[in-house]
């Protein structure tokens, strides 16, 4: 077994390689999307009408996306648009994976955010108290190619914070929840069709009757990750019934209020009395957007976005969308939107407006709805011929070019250690109450009574 | 077999001493790098954090032990709840796996054709990338479609609820667990093939029958091998994230709501990131005394075959 | 149990031929038994991987039916190259990436944690024990207390969006669990062998690299390819370190087909499925030195 141990540079073969491989894969240079050093000095002097970036100077900006399979051929699109418009600027594209917020708060912390950040009315708030933005006024202000004012005052102010100056997101289409549903279902089941002028009390009817002619179909059918918690869903509902949330001061919780908890058990009661919907906790394979699309689910409830996904996958029946359907005291609806924002860390601020203030613009806007991922928020847009170029299905589509008229959109002015509608305490105790009183395991008053005391003892010690 | 170092080669402050010492810090010399600057340094600073109020992009806040008192106190953030989710888990899935995997090993042992098919057969459940494998399981799990359910059905066995119910949703969790005993079994699979035939050999002149040799031969032989997979197992299983993350998302009603969960959550959901150190820092305190007892413990029941 | 072998019993016996048959028969039964009962758990376990298949052939709206079709009505071979050649996926430059970390982490981890381990098995040194129970606790500790702290290393460093986060911590001891296993294994090489090359006038890492590395080839094997398979598959460091699209790994790539807005299941799932054919290949073949290679108990000589 004893070796002659004499080949000296066999002791040495190993610390060789060891060393090469460290330089090598110190020096592996992956392509970086950081962003490049300008070569020019960028002076926003008087500024242009047609934009104020240098025209001979080269930018380079990175852009943060949450790409889905469906809209990055669409983004390509866009961004292709925007390059014949401004050729010296390169956008590189990164898709955000995970989850976006915790995503986005590491690079902040760690200060190498990209220059426009993919944003939503979810994360203004926290955004922004973060400091993650920049304030975009200015921008607008010193840009009279485009104007704030152009853009419909409430979804506007989905990018701003109560109580805090300025605007922190362009907004990239005007999303509010209506219901898409299975024409060739209700008609065959003998029920009436869906219409915009329904109520909520006509939809379960006529629920009861698709569901009994067939029985493996799901009549309610919400869309996002769990189908029942989204604020855009039951919100609604409180409000429909005179209810709310929570005091204009933010300090009373006011789940239990007579007229709220009246809105809320209206809500369970879909699942418990009426059971039209979609059982809690029944995880269908494809998801509830692809229950829609296979048949088996006579409506779906969500934002314009998913028009062109349906369009691409549904060929087998006819389908279109309506309002959503009237609660009692009014026909009310979640609203919101999601859109772009510049972050704190953009080394070229301004070719970065130039991006986000094209995606905006009546250009981007036409792309975008004519792709069918969103509906144009520009107040000038109003009567645009774009409408006529559009093709059915849906047939029905001015319910979501004129939604957003009866959106609300979230009371998001709680105290940040409280959280909010979607992360945080508040989502969680909000959360709980509505799995509980679905299940059975607490009623309606018992656990919203539990779910106020229990953000009340929060909202009073933030105080 | 055993084997002693030759005596009287070092004496204190010997040349060899000296030589043996710096050699030694030589040749260990990237794991004291690694733990100072990827495990040490990053510890300390959590645990600095653990003592702050701290969202990750204003300052930290000190304020002493105020988390600490809060993860033990109060009932919302469920830091004891989710602690007690991962104990039962770790309790019941631990001793199923080990088990399971033996016996899978013992079969595999068999010298007979075609061993190594089942042997990667079994094994390949490790190898799948875990995002494909949780997707598959929510589909074959389904309540009302999947796959179990219908065969369960089809052999006239009542369906399962399986993760939609709260009291069902953990058990099927510690149930699956054993579909990833690949790499346990492989371990054993080693420690099996490393048992001396001639051990067995002299046990069956003495007249022993199968029972006899598992028990007196074959386990005490494995118990270094026991040994390691406990600890092992113990700590992946403290350490529980993606199913619960992916596939159940805490629920229902928090009946798989696992501490590392709500860890995650606290620290990137609801930005408390001084609480979610404290939290890591009590979950780190628990392994370690749970691992200083098996120690402890493995005097009495490991059996080294070399004296160390 | 390990396989009886037969000793014979003192020849000429009476009833040898009656003995002998009895005892085939029951090894003959033992076997369809085993054989038995390893089908029907390499059933359950295969299960979810033909499922995976299944899929993976099946048409978009097939994909997305339920209840879903066990066998597809139609079946669509082209997903793979669809798939693979998706638009805004980068699918070649991905499983480049993936396997360059792959392979500079293994080679990271074989080297230094068996370099470490020498030093722990057969080195004394004071402060041994110290070293050997914090490398020990590492293994304990939860990731996530240092992952903010390490995030934010890596930033000022400029080593985010590169490789390197992935790859340098490997070269740094190479997993504590390593470390150990590798010990243990070293341990239980006889010092007679290091003796008499101390006495041909070895040093120690002629040692380490002449006598020890070759002697447990089966075991660094075993390292290796467990790392290669967790490297491989990894998704969350990935997740966080990787933020270009062209730096993506594969797990991080077929995650994109995953998202509230149009899930493409069965791409997903065809790569999936290529993504875990190298594993089982390796597996499959290496087997041999694998489960040879964790024996903690002695070796052959």
């Amino acid at each position: 077994m004893a070796r002659k141990l004499t080949n000296a540079s066999h002791k040495y073969g190993v610390a060789v390689i060891a060393t090469l491989a460290l330089l090598i894969s110190a020096c592996a240079a992956p392509t970086t999307t950081r962003v490049v050093e300008v070569t020019k000095e960028v002076v926003v002097t008087a500024v242009p009408s047609t934009g104020g970036i240098d025209p001979n100077a080269k930018f380079q900006l990175t852009y943060l996306n949450i790409c889905f399979p469906s809209s990055m051929a669409v983004t390509d699109l866009m961004l292709a648009a925007f390059g014949a418009k401004y050729p010296n600027v390169d956008v590189k594209v990164d898709c955000a994976q995970g989850d976006y917020a915790e995503g986005v708060f590491a690079q902040a912390a760690a200060g190498n955010l990209p220059d426009v950040v993919f944003s939503a009315d979810l994360f203004t708030v926290p955004f922004v108290n973060a400091g993650v933005l920049l304030d975009l006024e200015q921008f607008d202000k010193a840009d009279d190619s485009f104007s704030f004012d152009d853009i419909y005052p409430n979804i506007l102010a989905l990018g701003q914070v109560p109580g805090k100056p300025g605007t922190y997101m362009i907004p990239a289409s005007w999303d509010s929840v209506q219901m898409y549903y299975n024409k060739d279902l209700f008609e065959k089941s003998g029920a009436p069709v869906p219409t915009d002028e329904w109520t909520w009390d006509d939809l379960i009817a006529a629920c009861k009757i698709v569901q009994e002619k067939n029985p493996d179909v799901y009549c309610v059918a919400n869309g996002g990750t769990e189908g029942w918690d989204w604020w855009a869903y039951f919100i609604p509902w409180i409000v429909g019934h005179g209810g709310y949330p929570v005091s204009e001061d933010f300090k009373t919780s006011t789940f239990s209020s007579p007229e709220s908890l009246a809105g809320i058990q209206a809500y369970v009661d879909l699942w418990t009395k009426h059971k039209v919907t979609i059982p809690i906790g029944e995880q269908l394979p494809a998801g509830r957007d692809g229950c829609f699309i296979a048949g088996k689910c006579a409506t779906y409830f969500m934002i314009p976005g998913l028009m062109k996904t349906f369009r691409e996958k549904i060929t087998n029946f006819t389908w279109d969308v309506v309002q959503m359907p009237a609660l009692p005291k009014k026909r009310v609806t979640g609203m919101g939107t999601y859109g772009y924002g510049i972050s704190k860390d953009s080394k070229n601020p301004q070719a970065a407006w130039e991006l986000i203030k094209f995606l905006a613009s009546p250009t981007g806007q036409r792309l975008s709805l004519t792709n069918y991922i969103g509906v144009p928020f520009l107040k000038s847009m109003a009567d645009d011929p774009v409408y006529e170029r559009l093709q059915p299905p849906p047939q029905n589509i001015k319910a979501f070019l004129k939604g957003g008229e009866i959106g609300i959109f979230p009371p998001n002015g709680y105290p940040p250690k409280c959280g909010s509608l979607y992360a945080g305490l508040i989502n969680q105790t909000i959360r709980t109450a509505l799995e509980e009183s679905i299940r059975g395991a607490k009623t309606v008053e018992q656990a919203f009574k539990d779910a106020d005391a229990e953000i009340q003892s929060c909202l009073d010690t933030a105080q | 077999m055993a084997t002693q170092l030759t005596p009287l080669r070092r004496t204190r402050h010997s040349k060899l001493y000296w030589r043996d010492t710096i050699e030694g810090y030589a040749f260990i010399m990237p794991v004291i790098l690694g733990l100072i600057l990827f495990v040490f340094g990053p510890m300390i600073a959590s645990l600095y954090i653990s003592f702050t109020e701290y969202s990750i992009l204003q300052a930290p806040v000190w304020v002493g032990f105020r988390n600490y008192v809060d993860m033990f106190t109060r009932a919302p953030l469920r830091v004891m709840h989710s602690l007690w989710v991962t104990i039962i888990y770790a309790a019941a899935s631990v001793p199923l796996v080990l088990v399971a995997a033996l016996g899978a090993a013992l079969l595999l042992n068999q010298k007979l054709r075609g061993m190594r098919y089942f042997r990667t057969m079994l094994y390949i459940p490790t190898v799948v990338p875990l995002v494909a494998t949780i997707f598959v399981w929510g589909w074959l799990l389904n309540p009302s479609y999947g796959l179990v359910n219908a065969a369960l059905k089809l052999l006239g066995l009542p369906p399962g609820t399986w993760l939609s119910e709260p009291n069902t949703a953990l058990p099927t969790l510690i149930l699956l667990s054993v579909w990833g005993i690949g790499g346990s079994m492989v371990i054993f699979l080693a420690g099996l093939q490393g048992i001396p035939e001639s051990l067995y050999e002299a046990a069956k002149i003495d007249g022993a029958n199968e029972w006899h040799m598992f028990w007196h031969i074959t386990l005490p032989q494995l118990s270094p091998t026991i040994f390691f997979l406990l600890i092992t197992g113990i700590i992946s299983a403290f350490q529980y994230f993606a199913p619960a993350f992916i596939l159940t998302r805490g629920g229902p009603l928090f009946a798989t709501y696992f501490y590392n969960l709500n860890l995650y959550e606290k620290a990137f959901r609801w930005q408390f990131m001084g609480l979610a150190s404290a939290m890591a820092w009590l979950l780190f305190v628990i392994i370690i005394a749970l691992t200083y007892i098996l120690f402890r413990s493995s005097n009495a029941w490991v059996f080294y075959e070399v004296k160390r | 149990m390990t396989t009886m072998r037969e000793t014979a019993p003192a020849a000429a016996h009476a009833n040898t031929a009656r003995y002998t048959h009895r005892r085939q028969l029951r090894n003959r039964l033992r076997a369809v038994l085993v054989y038995a009962t390893l089908s029907a758990i390499a059933f359950v376990f295969l299960l979810p991987l033909a499922w995976m298949v299944l899929t993976a052939i099946k048409t978009p709206q097939e994909a997305l039916r339920f209840p879903p079709t066990i066998i597809p009505n139609a079946i669509q071979l082209d997903n793979f190259a669809k798939a693979w050649n998706y638009p805004g996926m980068q699918f070649p430059r991905w499983t480049l990436n993936t396997l360059w970390i792959s392979l500079t982490v293994v080679t990271g981890v074989v080297l230094t944690s068996s370099l470490c381990a020498f030093g722990f098995a057969r080195i004394r040194f004071p402060g041994r024990s110290f070293w050997f129970a914090a490398t020990l606790a590492s293994v304990m500790l939860p990731p996530q207390v240092t992952l903010i702290p390490l995030y934010i290393l890596f930033y000022r460093i400029g080593w985010l969006n590169t490789f390197n986060p992935l790859i340098i911590p490997a070269w740094f001891g190479g997993g504590a669990l390593n470390i150990f296993l590798l010990r243990q294994f070293f341990l239980n090489i006889p010092a007679e062998l290091e003796d008499a090359a101390y006495m041909d006038g070895a040093n120690r890492l002629q040692i380490w690299g002449r006598i020890f590395l070759p002697l447990s080839m089966p075991a660094l094997l075993t390292v290796a390819i467990f790392t290669f398979q967790a490297t491989w598959n990894d998704f969350y460091a990935p997740l966080i370190y990787l933020t270009g699209r062209e730096n993506y790994t594969l797990a991080l790539g077929i995650n994109l087909f995953n998202s509230q807005f149009g899930s493409e299941i069965q791409y997903m799932m065809a790569i999936s499925f290529l993504m875990t054919i190298p594993m089982i290949i390796v597996f499959f073949l290496a087997q041999r030195y694998f489960v040879s290679g964790i024996t903690l108990t002695g070796i052959n000589r």
